[in-house]
Parts: C-alpha cells; sequence; structure tokens
C-alpha cells in the first residue's frame, strides 16, 4: 500500500489549478478514449501497462441520504478497493479459460466524455464521465453503467501511466449481478 | 412430480418430494408460489434486519425489508433498537426515504404525521382538537414488528407475536458454530460500512441453498480464483476444500459447512495474531480447533442469511487475510433478488487490519467479488433454464442425497448432524425440507 496517496477529494478540488495546454489536453483525451477501446475490446494486458505500479484505484460506496440527516460511518465503504497486483489477478481470473462470469462474453461500449483537466505537482489532474453500456447473453436489457472519474495521469515514457482513480457511481444499488468489468 | 394449481398446504408440500430428494423447479421461477413465500415464510419467520453497530447512537437508522415490508430499525433515546414498519399509518407512505442516517423523528412527506424514535404518534397536520376524537392517537403509531431480539449484535424481526423466540431458530446447535464467527473475541464483531447492495436475476432461494454447503460447484466455478487469490497457500486451500468438509446440518433448514485443513495442527491461516489470543480466551478448545484449521466457513441462517470466511491474498507482498462477509438474499420477486452484503471484523483489531480485511472481502465476495462474479451468472441462467412451461414440470434433482443421508459423519465433535463431505448435497436439501414445511403450515 503506499500510504502517502490521500483518497480524492469529493469536494470538487480535484480541478484546482492551472488548465492544461492544448496539447495536453489532446493527449489526455486521447490517454482516455484509448483506454476505453482497450476495455471494450478486452486488450487487458495493454490496459494494465498503463497502470502505474502504485496505483490506487477505488470506487466508493454511496447511499441515498437525507438532507440534515447524514451520518458518518467509520469504515470507507467502496464497491471496489484495488492495487495494479489485485486488478491483474482479476484480469487473470476473467480470462482465465475455465471462468464463468464473461465465459460467453458481454457486450461492452464505453462512451468518455466531459474531459477536464489541469497541472498539478505530481502530474495531470483529470476528470471525466463515463457511461458503460453491457449487454449480456440471454439478457437483451442492457445494463447502463453511469460514473464521474477522477484520475491522476503521471508522466511516463513520453505519454502517461493512470497513477489514482476515483470512480463515483450514479447509483447506491447496482441493479446488475456483478461488476465483471472495469471502468 | 405433478405441479398442483391450488397451493393450500398439501399443494405447497407436494412440491418437495423429501423421500425422493426432488423438487419443483417452480419454486424458482413461479410468481404465485413467491406470493405465497412473502406470506408463509416472510410474515412470521425471524429475519435479520441489521447490526447493533449499524445504528450506535440515538437516533440512528436504516432502513430494511422483511419480507416484502419496508422497515426501519431505529436506535431509540432509551437505548433500545426498534423494528417499525415504514409507512405511515394515514395513507400508506414510506415515512423514510433515505437509506440510513440520524433523525430525533420522523415526519411523513405526505400530510405530515409525526412520529417519535420508539415509533409513537406525536403530532398530525392540525392540533388534535381539530380531529373532534374520531382519531385514537394512541393507537396511531408506526406499526412495529411483533418481536425484535438479538444474538451478537445481530438484530432480527418478526412479524408474528406468536412466533417461538428468537433463540428456537439460533438455537444452542447454531450458536456453537455461529459464536466462532461473531462472538470470538470478548468485545464482539463490528460492521465494516453500509451494506453493498445489488441485484440477482434469480430466484432468492439459490443464494441459502448453496451457502448451505454446495460442495460440488467450488472447484468447478471457484478452482480458478482460488489458485489465483490464495497464492503460496493454494494448495492448503485446495486439500482442505477436496479433503476435510465437515457439512453440518444445524436443524430447521440452516447449515454451515467447514472447509478444514489436513492434519490436526492449527494454522490460523489469515488471522491476526493478537485476535488468536484472544480467540482462544473466547471459544472453548472444541471450536478453537475448527478454528485454526479452517480455510473456508460459510452457513446460511434459515430463511435468507448467510456468511462466507475465507483467507485470501491479492497483494505479492502480504499473506493472506481472512474477510468475514453476512449477506441477506433479499427477496424482490421470483426471479430478481437483492443482495445486501455486510463485511465485519473483530472489534478490537486495528484499524489496518480491518481495512485490509474489507478488502480482501470487496475482492472476494462482495458486487466486484471475484467468488461472486462467477456464481451469479451460474444463477442467472437458472431463471433462464426453467421459466418456461415445460421446463417448470420438470425437477430440480437433489437424488445423491438418498446416497448419503442415512451415513452420517458420527464421531465429528461438533453438535449437530455432519455429512461426511461437502459433495453429498444433503444441508442444501435440508433448505427445501424446511422450505416445505413452513409451506405447508407445520411451522
Amino acid at each position: 500500500m503506499n500510504a502517502t496517496v490521500k483518497p480524492t477529494p469529493a469536494d470538487g478540488t480535484w480541478l484546482d489549478g492551472a488548465p492544461v495546454s492544448d496539447t495536453d489536453y489532446r493527449r489526455v483525451s486521447e490517454f482516455l478514449f484509448r483506454e476505453a477501446d482497450l476495455l471494450a475490446s478486452r486488450r487487458y494486458d495493454a490496459w494494465l501497462a498503463r497502470l502505474a505500479p502504485d496505483l490506487v484505484y477505488r470506487v466508493p460506496l454511496q447511499q441515498f441520504e437525507k438532507r440534515g440527516e447524514e451520518r458518518p460511518y467509520g469504515a470507507d465503504p467502496a464497491w471496489l478497493d484495488d492495487t495494479r497486483h489485485s486488478i491483474a489477478v482479476r484480469i487473470r481470473q476473467l480470462t482465465h479459460a475455465q471462468s464463468n462470469a464473461d465465459r460467453v462474453p458481454s457486450f461492452l461500449r464505453y462512451f468518455v466524455t466531459n474531459v477536464q483537466a489541469v497541472v498539478a505537482d505530481d502530474g495531470l489532474r483529470v476528470a471525466s464521465q463515463v457511461l458503460l453500456l453491457r449487454v449480456r447473453a440471454n439478457n437483451p436489457r442492457p445494463f447502463l453503467l453511469s460514473a464521474a472519474r477522477h484520475d491522476l495521469l503521471r508522466p511516463a515514457d513520453g505519454g502517461f501511466v493512470l497513477a489514482r482513480r476515483e470512480v463515483k457511481l450514479d447509483m447506491p444499488i447496482i441493479d446488475a449481478p456483478n461488476l465483471a468489468f472495469f471502468l | 412430480m405433478s405441479a398442483p394449481e391450488i397451493l393450500d398446504a398439501a399443494g405447497a408440500a407436494a412440491l418437495v418430494d423429501v423421500e425422493q430428494g426432488l423438487a419443483s423447479r417452480r419454486l424458482f421461477v413461479d410468481e404465485a408460489l413467491f406470493e405465497l413465500e412473502a406470506e408463509r415464510i416472510f410474515t412470521r419467520a425471524w429475519v435479520f434486519v441489521g447490526l447493533d453497530s449499524e445504528i450506535p447512537n440515538p437516533g440512528d437508522y436504516v432502513t430494511r425489508n422483511m419480507g416484502l415490508d419496508p422497515v426501519i430499525l431505529v436506535r431509540g433515546e432509551d437505548g433500545r433498537a426498534r423494528v417499525l414498519h415504514n409507512s405511515c399509518p394515514h395513507r400508506g407512505v414510506m415515512i423514510c426515504q433515505a437509506d440510513a442516517g440520524r433523525a430525533q423523528g420522523f415526519t411523513c412527506p405526505y400530510h405530515g404525521w409525526s412520529f417519535g424514535l420508539d415509533g409513537r404518534f406525536k403530532s398530525a397536520f392540525h392540533p388534535r382538537e381539530f380531529y373532534r376524537g374520531a382519531l385514537d392517537f394512541d393507537r396511531l403509531g408506526l406499526h412495529p414488528a411483533a418481536q425484535v431480539d438479538s444474538y451478537a449484535g445481530l438484530v432480527f424481526a418478526t412479524w408474528d407475536a406468536k412466533a417461538p423466540p428468537l433463540a428456537h431458530t439460533l438455537d444452542d446447535t447454531v450458536r456453537w458454530y455461529f459464536d466462532m464467527f461473531f462472538a470470538r473475541t470478548p468485545q464482539g464483531m463490528q460492521v465494516l460500512g453500509p451494506p453493498q447492495r445489488w441485484v440477482f436475476e434469480h430466484n432468492w432461494k439459490i443464494g441459502p441453498i448453496n451457502f448451505c454447503g454446495d460442495g460440488p460447484h467450488a472447484p468447478m466455478l471457484h478452482g480458478p480464483i482460488s489458485q489465483l487469490a490464495v497464492g503460496e497457500s493454494a494448495e492448503q486451500f485446495m486439500a482442505a476444500i477436496m479433503g476435510e468438509s465437515p457439512d453440518v446440518i444445524l436443524g430447521n433448514g440452516s447449515a454451515i459447512l467447514l472447509n478444514l485443513t489436513p492434519g490436526e495442527r492449527l494454522d490460523f491461516v489469515g488471522y491476526h495474531p493478537d485476535m488468536v489470543d484472544l480467540h482462544r480466551r473466547t471459544l472453548n478448545p472444541t471450536q478453537i480447533g475448527l478454528l485454526g484449521r479452517m480455510m473456508t466457513g460459510v452457513a446460511t441462517l434459515f430463511p435468507n442469511l448467510s456468511l462466507v470466511q475465507a483467507p485470501v491474498r491479492f497483494e505479492a507482498d502480504e499473506p493472506p487475510i481472512n474477510f468475514l462477509t453476512l449477506r441477506l438474499w433479499q427477496p424482490v420477486s421470483a426471479t430478481r433478488t437483492e443482495v445486501w452484503n455486510w463485511f465485519l471484523a473483530e472489534r478490537e483489531a486495528p484499524d489496518d487490519w480491518k481495512a485490509r480485511s474489507l478488502k480482501a472481502g470487496l475482492r472476494s465476495f462482495s458486487a466486484g467479488g471475484t467468488f461472486d462474479q462467477d456464481d451469479s451468472e451460474a444463477w442467472a441462467a437458472v431463471s433462464r433454464g426453467i421459466r418456461g412451461p415445460v421446463g417448470r414440470r420438470l425437477d430440480v434433482n437433489f437424488q445423491i442425497t438418498r446416497g448419503w443421508r442415512d451415513d452420517p459423519w458420527h464421531d465429528f465433535p461438533g453438535p449437530g448432524r455432519t455429512c461426511r463431505n461437502m459433495f453429498t448435497e444433503c444441508t442444501e436439501f435440508e433448505f427445501l425440507a424446511e422450505w416445505r414445511r413452513w409451506m405447508a403450515g407445520e411451522r
């Protein structure tokens, strides 16, 4: 675990800083769009190569709360809380010949939009919104998942690696049997 | 087996052939049967509503379900946990629409009737005189569960005032095993945040039946991830799964399966060393003998609560760590079930350990869990396989039980009726036999 990496601030300060140059905006956009293609086509090894060794990857759990009645819960609830290593294990599981979750691969499509990026000391801070469409075998009802992402992109080898990602799902309950994909 | 059209007690009973080890597939797809279950089981059985540690302070509440009815689990100013029907006595509006929070009372958003944390009526839109004595305000509180009780911080309730006490469901036999998970340190377990909720596309019974001890699915569905997620202890893990695996019929439809490492040595794989000292002080030597060899523990408390514990390893530089999840299979329809998934850890454990245990659980048994994702697709395929008129005329097959049911493991040191291994399907079929008793009016 990398104890020095703090969770992404949820209060909107993620994008405090100077906007990136036009060139960097284009490079950031291409990073995200290329990533979406890799995930949709399950080129997981290529995706893994774009994750920093000290990646912090979190999908926090949210609840419906009434205004004025919110209270703290002590623990840090999450849907997913992963590292590069645990993601690598997930990929080996998901792509294993004997694995059942994606044995008949579902159809996946990622739409990435609303990209914003600023310059920070530790890299480029990026916000984006993502809409995932997933259609599983024998269930014609598409599963839609929308989320906001806060990413930290760190320059590496002339490009970027993903050093931190927080994905805020727009749903406190997931109307699907599993999360056998990546965001 | 023929499919009775009228599901009176005899008709329901005929759906499970205890002698033959067969059950009608209608149990898993039939909406009419589902409505009957909601009435005959879920308005009468003790059902799990939450944990004491989810509502530590007065005013803390969470919203839950008892069967198909929404309830509020709330701690009163007197410190008592109460379970109140989540609908206004005036017009039935759901009073509390948040998942959780802290309130001073509850006010209906429609006409403003308000209630105390104890559910008692407090005020309506007009002063009481306006109602000219037509309403008996003392009787207009939120409808409470008939009985509320708890075990080791787990809160249960029933709508049935005549139901035998919780200690009948959680009797000495059940508690002997459940204490190994929920009462194994002096301070007990605490919840690690609010539950995950997600939706399975299958009947609510499939999960709890599987968690009674479905041996054959483990190597089939979980073989690859077991190898990947337990690292160097993979061999130990598989040896435990394929070897000594007492699968215990606890009675009343409940069951527990333990996968034990071979031999007598207590390895305590995945436990915090300081906690092991506390376990030794809290549990008896027989329980410790099982805990120290446990590679997985999985159990179901009839009708719809399950647990899983297992040591997993998702980091290259960390040893395996146990997670403990408590899971409610919340019925929604005949082919739709909400899963509610809590993680627990010893209150005395260091915060860093709790966080790691939570992560281990999130990566294994959760909406994003590597074990769950293979199960959920197999189970969804059950609904798809049997929803047609021909499919539901057929049976689900537990006939293997006829070969094993009269040959229990006599000298197993724990209480209950223990099956010799986890492949006999006997505990699973016992769940269906219990279901039959409830549906036939024998409970």
